[in-house]
């Protein structure tokens, strides 16, 4: 072989030196780049089997409720609720026990969880739901004022129909009717809002009112009337 | 040599080459990012394009969807469906990117689960990989595709089954509901029958005079038009073709085939067995027992040499089951074999598969045959007439289509070299007529009232359907025309009196309401009084009466409300005497829960709050 030539020699002894004194950082940082790379996607494989685990349990616990079995939709969102109280799971699990809780006229039951949607859940238009939904519990529980503090709690203008329906009931059950029929206009005449069969609901709701349209008299009734069915 | 390209590979020469080099491999592919994809998107949500493709698609799959549950034209809902199906990919696609980034995930082990249930892809209930496979082909998708779609649609769906799953349905909302949507009323009404005014109305020639005046309009005639025509069909040119003996003759020797029955065989079989490849030994041993078996046929025949070879157990007996055996069915050792065979014939020679040796005989042999043209010649020359009117369709049908052109103010000029007859019809309005066939097609009707066709030049040529071409010209046209009092007088007379008698109808109901609104009770006929619900009111005379007492609110105390309108022709005056709220029978009130009330506008709320965060970008002008 021949002798290396002197140009080739220089460089080697450069890159050495340079080792010399980097040599240390490089794989320090190559290591660290390497640590955090892996942890990342280490973290995101775990993130997602987590998730997976707990949509699992979530859909356990639907088929649970199908099956009107209490016991193991209890333990399904238990699970969630250990496991991934972060996940929008636990919020929808917190849903799950409040319609529960609601079939069962346990008031405070179904308020503690739906409380626990709007403090832990991440998701604003969630948080809205659970909102709208509290209210209506308070509605059932005869608690107007509170009713009242959950729909102001509400900012978000794709809700405004709804939470003018449930206000037209905070109204109603106070018979409050002409604040009622105002409240029911104003579901009815929002933009986004009632899907058909609550839009039809809110309609012969608001109807018991009289529409506007028509030319009423009021006069004596008739002697033939009566009021025996 | 090596060292010589290392020497100057130092040199600037070097750089120049490499850096030349670099430039392709750096840029390759760049295309992808810069140029136009070829692929056209219809819209953009977020990051996420969907193509014309997949749109298309979908809208087909859609209109088919209607096509089968309504079976009627749907060309001209194209655009609103087409519409609402795009909105609904996008949709689809935000709630699939919101479930990404909230989080929301299906796993393999619930998404095999749910796979597994789909009844199409069981049998006898039991899920089957096989049966999987085969209903994705034939849908030309495979499994990853299928489960990737799944996975998408199944996660999606979460946001939508949550809120179903777990709406709030209490029993303050229960008794609520039924209260109204179970509440009945109780009515009574008078009818006033505008047909009762109509003899008591006193109608002068001035009143005649005056309706018609305001509506003269109302009173002309149609439009009308008649036709000359002439038509171009295969059906009509098959009655100009004479069988001519030739041509058939020709016609059937090129089709030999069809009517040539091959030649066939039934054959019976004795055999000795041996596997695909056996050693050397084993076969000649074989070989041995067969031309035993052989020589033992040639003594005492066939059927008793298989006759004992079939009691020892062995394998005998007819090939195929007994079914006919030809050179496309029979195996090629076997055809060889018996090719040339009679019925009661025996194969001299074993013959060796890859079962073993066989002895074959031939129970029955047909020798190939051909249908005569006698036999098949009625079937035949019309088949040979269909034929040659559509080449004669197809040489005419270009010179058809030139002469309109050429001569666009006649048709006789076509109607003669074609030697085509020429038709007219009669007079028929733009609605069409019954009197000839081609009056109900629409194509027809539009070329008739053309503004083309109308000041007299020939319409284009109309394809009313496969090989059947029509040209027309206007023969006459009657324009709408006014008519004279005098003419429509009992028309005119029988208009004034249906609007008078109910213009009376509704004075009397509203001389009736006013009475009643200063405290009056005139006597009036009015119907007994009834208790009624939303709906399905079947012993309620009036059914739309129902849903008006259900508008009017609810009377106090000991009053009544009352309202008039028209039902039809008639006037009502209503009266509303009491509300009933319903009520909640027992204190279970799951029975009645409606669930979906509330989910289906909580779920749109929240879809459309989704969708206000989310950057939607429709490309397609039209959709916007």
């Amino acid at each position: 072989m021949p002798p290396i030539d002197t140009h080739e020699e220089e460089q080697v002894e450069a890159l050495k030196k340079w080792w010399a004194e980097n040599g240390k950082m490089t794989i320090i940082g190559a290591s660290l780049g390497f640590a955090i790379l892996f942890g990342w996607r280490y973290w995101q494989a775990y993130e997602a089997q987590q998730a997976e685990v707990a949509s699992l349990n979530y859909e356990q616990a639907l088929m649970a409720k199908d099956m009107q079995n209490a016991v193991q939709l209890q333990q399904f969102s238990q699970n969630i609720l250990n496991d991934s109280p972060d996940s929008p799971y636990a919020v929808f699990s917190s849903f799950l026990s409040a319609e529960q809780a609601v079939k069962a006229k346990q008031w405070d039951v179904a308020n503690v969880h739906l409380q626990w949607a709007i403090d832990n859940g991440t998701m604003p238009a969630l948080v809205d739901i659970a909102h709208l939904r509290l209210a209506r519990v308070k509605v059932a529980e005869a608690d107007y004022a509170a009713a009242e503090q959950q729909l102001a709690a509400i900012d978000n203008v794709q809700f405004i129909a709804l939470k003018a329906d449930v206000q037209g009931d905070i109204y109603w059950a106070q018979q409050r009717f002409d604040e009622a029929k105002a409240a029911y206009d104003t579901a009815l005449g929002a933009i986004n809002g009632l899907e058909g069969k609550h839009r039809l609901w809110v309609q012969n709701k608001r109807d018991q009112f009289g529409t506007a349209e028509l030319k009423l008299v009021e006069a004596a009734a008739l002697a033939q009337a009566s009021t025996v069915e | 040599m090596l060292q010589n390209i290392r020497d100057r590979a130092q040199g600037w020469l070097a750089w120049v080459i490499v850096g030349l080099l670099i430039i392709p491999f750096a840029l390759w592919g760049i295309q992808e990012y810069l140029g136009p994809s070829g692929k056209v998107v219809v819209a953009e949500v977020e990051h996420s394009e969907i193509s014309r493709y997949q749109f298309e698609n979908a809208v087909k799959r859609q209109m088919q969807i209607f096509q089968q549950n309504f079976g009627q034209d749907l060309s001209s809902l194209k655009g609103t469906i087409e519409k609402s199906v795009l909105n609904q990919i996008i949709e689809e696609e935000i709630l699939w990117q919101q479930a990404n980034k909230q989080g929301l995930r299906i796993g393999n082990q619930w998404l095999a689960a749910q796979i597994q249930a789909i009844p199409s892809f069981q049998e006898n209930k039991q899920f089957s990989q096989a049966k999987y496979e085969q209903v994705l082909s034939l849908q030309g998708l495979n499994p990853p595709m299928f489960e990737q779609d799944y996975r998408r649609s199944l996660t999606a769906d979460q946001w939508r089954k949550t809120l179903l799953a777990t709406s709030l349905w209490s029993d303050a909302d229960a008794k609520h509901y039924q209260a109204i949507e179970q509440q009945t009323r109780q009515i009574s009404y008078v009818k006033f029958d505008s047909e009762s005014f109509k003899d008591k109305l006193e109608i002068t020639d001035a009143d005649l005079q005056s309706y018609y005046d305001e509506r003269k309009d109302n009173y002309v005639t149609e439009e009308q038009v008649s036709i000359d025509y002439v038509t171009l069909a295969t059906d009509a040119l098959k009655d100009n073709i004479a069988t001519n003996e030739e041509g058939l003759q020709n016609y059937y020797d090129e089709r030999m085939n069809r009517f040539t029955t091959p030649a066939r065989w039934k054959a019976r079989h004795i055999l000795v067995p041996l596997s695909k490849e056996s050693d050397a030994e084993v076969e000649k041993t074989a070989l041995a027992q067969v031309n035993e078996l052989l020589e033992k046929v040639k003594a005492d025949g066939y059927d008793s040499v298989e006759a004992q070879w079939k009691t020892a157990d062995n394998e005998a007996g007819e090939v195929d089951s007994g079914e006919w055996l030809t050179e496309e069915t029979a195996r090629p050792e076997m055809f060889v074999a018996i090719k040339d065979l009679k019925t009661g014939d025996t194969t001299p020679e074993a013959v060796r598969t890859e079962f073993g040796f066989h002895i074959l005989h031939v129970s029955a042999a047909e020798a190939e045959r051909l249908q005569p043209l006698a036999e098949v010649r009625e079937e035949l020359s019309q088949e040979y007439q269909q034929e040659e009117a559509r080449k004669l369709f197809y040489e005419r049908a270009e010179e058809f289509s030139n002469l309109a052109y050429e001569n666009p103010d006649n048709l006789t000029v076509l109607a003669e070299t074609l030697e085509l007859e020429l038709k007219s019809t009669d007079l028929f309005a733009r609605s069409g007529a019954d009197s000839n066939e081609i009056l109900k097609n629409p194509k027809v009707l539009t070329a008739a009232f053309s503004e083309q066709v109308l000041k007299n030049q020939n319409s284009e040529v109309i394809e009313l359907g496969e090989q059947h071409y029509l040209l027309l010209r206007l023969k006459e046209h009657k324009k709408s025309e006014q008519q004279t009092l005098e003419t429509v007088k009992e028309q005119v007379r029988e208009d004034v009196v249906a609007k008078k008698s109910k213009e009376a109808a509704e004075q009397a109901g509203k001389d009736l309401l006013a009475s009643l609104e200063q405290g009056q009770t005139p006597a009036a006929d009015w119907s007994a009084a009834q208790w009624v619900k939303r709906q399905a009111n079947a012993d309620l005379a009036l059914p739309s009466l129902a849903s008006t007492a259900f508008k009017m609110g609810k009377p106090k105390d000991d009053k009544a409300l009352y309202q008039s309108l028209f039902v039809g022709n008639d006037y009502v005056v209503l009266a509303l005497s009491a509300a009933k709220d319903g009520e909640v029978s027992d204190g279970t009130l799951a029975a009645n829960a409606q669930m979906e009330l509330w989910a289906d506008s909580e779920f749109s709320a929240l879809l459309a709050s989704m969708r206000a965060d989310t950057e939607v970008n429709i490309y397609a002008e039209k959709f916007k």
